[in-house]
């Protein structure tokens, strides 16, 4: 039975019973044979053989070759047929038929990863031949996965013969809950010194660059390292279950991959190859920053899939001019000086609700002011120097192609520094650039801004500011929701002062925004207008939800359904609640246990 | 659940696809190689004159094969006459056969296989050798050494010519057989071959591969003892084989993809030892490739040390020549004998 308690993407934490062992997820598995004795801080072995242990245990049956009896343990690894996926697609059938007709050998039994009918019941599902797929980095993207889905939630993947202490942020990443010592105590054996960066020669080391209770103490040699690696690997695992909980996993992993090119050879295949599957994954709110610190951040899948949905996006209606402005490193972006300045500068202008405020950033494209406060528009952090490389321009440049071919303005006016609006001019010829001097702070810019505008404005539709407002609502409305949301803003008022507004339609509340989830929250009333999408919708059994939604009472779910998004909680087309989902739709579909939508409004 | 009595069709189709055969040119009147080398006979060394025949091809190979034999590339892949297999045999001891007493006969597939080697030529070839010649060496896969074939084939020498025949035994497990190695013949083979050879007065030799591909050192190292110990009550000599990287195998195909290491050496001595403590039937292993990364090999430094006291044992049989802990490798083996079972095909 498992307990999740913290999620990031496919990472999770949780608390595992099995049988009369609890275990903390993710875990490392120590082996523990006749000359190699598990590590102090062992809460979980892997053994073979039928002696008793101390701690709860995996056991290995062997392979088809020399099966061998198995005595207690937590999870039973039948004997195999090891047949690596390289030997080709045949062999590998053969191995499966093989080792699925090993399945059943009793309680507890493990799978080899094979059919995924076969994994029903079982507690555990075995990445095979997880160490040998490693190195081929697709290979071993697209197996984890796999075993991710053949798992669902409510089973625990492990990957055999992984488990060093700089590649568990990566496993996680990747789904996996169960690793193993098998690497490391072999890596003492050799003399290497195991650390979060990856191993070192500790035959140089002028003062051990450790503290742990093993490099203070005066053990040497074989005894020395197989305690510190030990030890490397446990604090490893305490910092990834804590980015887990953090929902800053992909920091680690990013960090972690600097010094290891297998394992940023496997990042990168999984951000370009795999982006639907993690982005399905990734929460639509957080709570702290979220730092594109490297290469890999630009693929990140919150990232990524904001440019991949910008072709969606449409303008507030009444928006009429363009105005590209520069990001802040302060979010969002209206609570910056920048835009304290120019907000302040073109409210002195007429019509200014007709104005269309769109900041052009990296590496995320372009972010419409009305999104501001939507994630990862709200929480990226990256640092600005005014360089921008190559795949930085180019990706900014796209993404104002893809604003520019949706949407009409009869105007676009830049107040941008000269590099960027060297980068726009290739885009848009036909501009015109307010700043002085590359100040866009300065008087004189503010000034030609303002000017700008004025005659930019002057065959404008007047805008009313009530109506612009709406049509901002109605915007967010199908970033949030997609195309046909604008529906949730007709015939409505803005009620209270930004970002607290609230909708309302005739019947009462629609919806309101939230700064700190930058989404709209519905009311049972916008939930209804919203329905007939047919997105974001849980489809529970016929009962009527208070609190929360738990897993057994959810039918079905919208695939499309991310952490932390807006759901309808619906029963044969009858609208039951409105709230929150605490996981992506894949997970509600497949877990058994705990709360998946938080309810806010029943019905 | 796969059968341990049928032939595992994707592996067999595996090997077909690797080994890619055709029919070669060159002349078929010439053996494909002749050497002199030393081995135990009588007690003492003495110098024994190796020819291997030129043949169409080891018949079992040819349809795929055991997944470790690169020896099937020599196969000609066309019709050898009888014609041929004399004239190869009188050019053979024409030109190299200098008085050695022992003359090992071999073919890269199975000398009493009628497919590949006429029984015209069986006969024929053995009764060539010359006077001086004190025994004769030849292989053949169990299944072939009926009572008929062995008889003939020893009727064809003098009577005071010893003759020898060596088995590809492999493993006694049908497991290991079936999934592993891809072999047609079965244990219960060869101890009916060792019955027909031992009515005849023919003395049999086991060949016991030490890590066919699939299994861990230790299960290989466990397979080889046990099949060696089952083996020796049978035959009169035991020969270890370390499994070696040939070309255009499965082993070699794994090896490119660092998913096959070949044996260690200090788990050819460790067979040596356990299986010379078990039994009195005589033990002995020349690894070929020996220190090489696709022979039989430690860490690099003690390789030459410990492939020399091999080579001591085998011609002496004194297990005291065996090699001890001489150097740190050798514990990071053992370490490795408990550890790889976990790593799921993964080399340690």
């Amino acid at each position: 039975m498992l307990a999740i308690q913290g999620r990031d993407g496919f990472a999770r934490v949780a608390q595992w019973q099995q049988g009369d062992a609890t275990l903390r997820l993710p875990e490392v598995l120590w082996p523990r044979t006749a000359r190699v004795p598990s590590p102090s801080m062992a809460r979980v072995l892997l053994a073979e053989g039928r002696e008793p242990m101390d701690l709860p245990t995996v056991r290995d049956m062997g392979s088809v070759f020399a099966p061998r009896e198995a005595g207690p343990g937590i999870a039973l690894l039948p004997p195999d047929l090891p047949y690596p996926p390289l030997a080709g697609e045949a062999m590998v059938r053969a191995a499966q038929e093989q080792n699925a007709s090993q399945a059943g050998c009793g309680p507890g039994a493990a799978l080899v990863l094979a059919d995924p009918a076969f994994a029903h019941g079982a507690p555990m599902v075995v990445l095979s031949h997880a160490r040998a797929r490693f190195p081929l980095a697709r290979e071993f993207a697209s197996a984890a996965l796999q075993a991710r889905r053949t798992a669902g939630a409510e089973c625990v993947v492990y990957a055999p013969g992984l488990g060093l202490p700089h590649e568990l942020a990566m496993l996680a990443y990747c789904g996996i809950d169960l690793a193993d010592g098998v690497g490391a105590q072999l890596a003492s054996r050799r003399g290497q010194f195991l650390t979060a960066d990856g191993p070192l020669d500790p035959a140089g080391f002028q003062e051990r660059p450790c503290a742990c209770p093993a490099c203070q103490s005066e053990a040497q040699g074989l005894p020395w390292l197989r305690e510190h690696n030990a030890w490397a690997t446990e604090q490893e695992l305490r910092r990834v279950r804590e980015a887990i909980r953090a929902q800053r996993l992909r920091e680690l992993v990013e960090a972690r991959v600097r010094a290891w090119p297998e394992g940023l050879a496997l990042l990168r295949v999984l951000d370009l190859e795999h982006h639907a599957r993690f982005a399905a994954r990734a929460p639509v709110s957080r709570k702290g920053p979220m730092v594109l610190g490297s290469k890999e951040s630009f693929w990140r899948p919150e990232v990524e899939a904001w440019r991949r949905r910008l072709p969606e996006y449409r303008k507030p209606v009444s928006a009429q001019v363009l105005l590209l402005a520069p990001c802040s490193a302060r979010k969002p972006y209206s609570s910056s000086k920048t835009h304290a300045f120019l907000g302040k500068a073109l409210s002195q202008v007429r019509n200014a609700d007709a104005i269309h405020r769109v900041v052009l950033t990296s590496p995320i494209g372009v972010v419409p002011m009305e999104l501001e406060l939507h994630s990862p528009a709200a929480h990226y952090d990256l640092p600005v120097t005014g360089h921008w490389d190559r795949d930085e321009k180019a990706m900014v440049q796209e993404a104002l192609r893809a604003l520019l071919a949706n949407n009409t303005y009869s105007r676009v006016v830049v107040h941008l520094d000269c590099v960027e609006r060297d980068l726009i001019a290739e885009v848009v010829p036909d501009h015109e650039h307010t700043v002085v001097d590359d100040d866009a702070l300065s008087p004189k810019s503010l000034e030609l801004l303002q000017a700008t505008m004025r005659d930019a404005l002057k065959d404008a539709k007047p805008v009313g500011w009530k109506h612009r407002q709406r049509d901002d609502m109605a915007a967010r409305a199908r970033w949030q929701f997609g195309p046909g949301a604008e529906v949730l803003a007709e015939g409505t008022h803005v009620e209270g002062r930004y970002p607290r507004l609230k909708l309302f339609g005739k019947e009462g509340q629609r919806a309101m925004l939230t700064e700190e989830r930058g989404l709209l929250s519905l009311t049972s009333h916008g939930a209804k207008l919203l329905q007939p999408l047919g997105r974001f919708q849980v489809e529970i059994d016929d009962f009527h939800p208070r609190g929360g939604i738990l897993a057994p009472g959810v039918q079905r779910a919208s695939p499309d359904i991310r952490p932390e998004d807006e759901v309808l909680v619906t029963h044969n087309g009858e609208l039951r609640a409105v709230g929150k989902a605490t996981v992506s739709g894949e997970e509600m579909a497949t877990l058994r246990r705990g709360e998946v939508v938080k309810v806010r409004h029943h019905g | 659940m796969a059968d341990v009595e049928q032939v595992l069709q994707p592996l067999q189709q595996l090997m077909r696809d690797t080994r890619r055969l055709a029919p070669r040119e060159g002349s078929l009147d010439e053996p494909t190689k002749v050497w002199t080398e030393q081995e135990r006979f009588q007690d003492q060394v003495a110098d024994a004159l190796v020819i291997i025949l030129k043949t169409r091809g080891c018949t079992w190979a040819l349809q795929g094969g055991c997944t470790f034999c690169g020896y099937v590339n020599d196969s000609m892949v066309r019709k050898v006459s009888v014609e041929n297999f004399l004239a190869q045999m009188r050019l053979a001891l024409g030109q190299s056969w200098k008085g050695q007493p022992v003359v090992k006969i071999y073919t890269s597939g199975s000398f009493l296989d009628d497919t590949e080697v006429p029984r015209e030529a069986q006969a024929g070839v053995l009764a060539l050798l010359p006077e001086g010649v004190r025994k004769a060496t030849i292989e053949a896969q169990t299944h072939h050494a009926t009572r008929d074939k062995l008889a003939a084939v020893r009727g064809a020498l003098r009577p005071e010519v010893e003759l020898e025949v060596a088995f590809g035994v492999e493993s006694a497990h049908a497991p290991v057989l079936a999934w592993s190695v891809n072999k047609d013949d079965r244990f219960p083979d060869f101890i009916a071959a060792c019955g027909h050879a031992r009515g005849l007065g023919i003395k049999t030799k086991a060949y016991i591969m030490l890590k066919p591909p699939f299994l861990t050192e230790r299960e290989a190292l466990d397979d080889a003892v046990a099949t060696a110990l089952l083996c020796a009550p049978h035959c009169n000599l035991l020969s270890i084989n370390p499994c070696n990287v040939q070309n255009r195998t499965l082993v070699e195909r794994m090896f490119r993809r660092g998913l096959y290491r070949s044996p260690w050496l200090w788990s050819v001595a460790e067979a040596l030892t356990r299986i010379s403590a078990g039994t009195h039937t005589p033990v002995r292993s020349n690894p070929v490739g020996a220190g090489q990364q696709r022979g039989a090999h430690n860490c690099g430094t003690c390789d030459g040390h410990v492939a020399d006291a091999i080579e001591q044992f085998s011609l002496s049989r004194d297990p005291s020549l065996l090699p001890g802990a001489q150097c740190a490798c050798r514990e990071e083996w053992l370490d490795i004998l408990e550890l790889e079972g976990f790593l799921q095909g993964a080399q340690p």
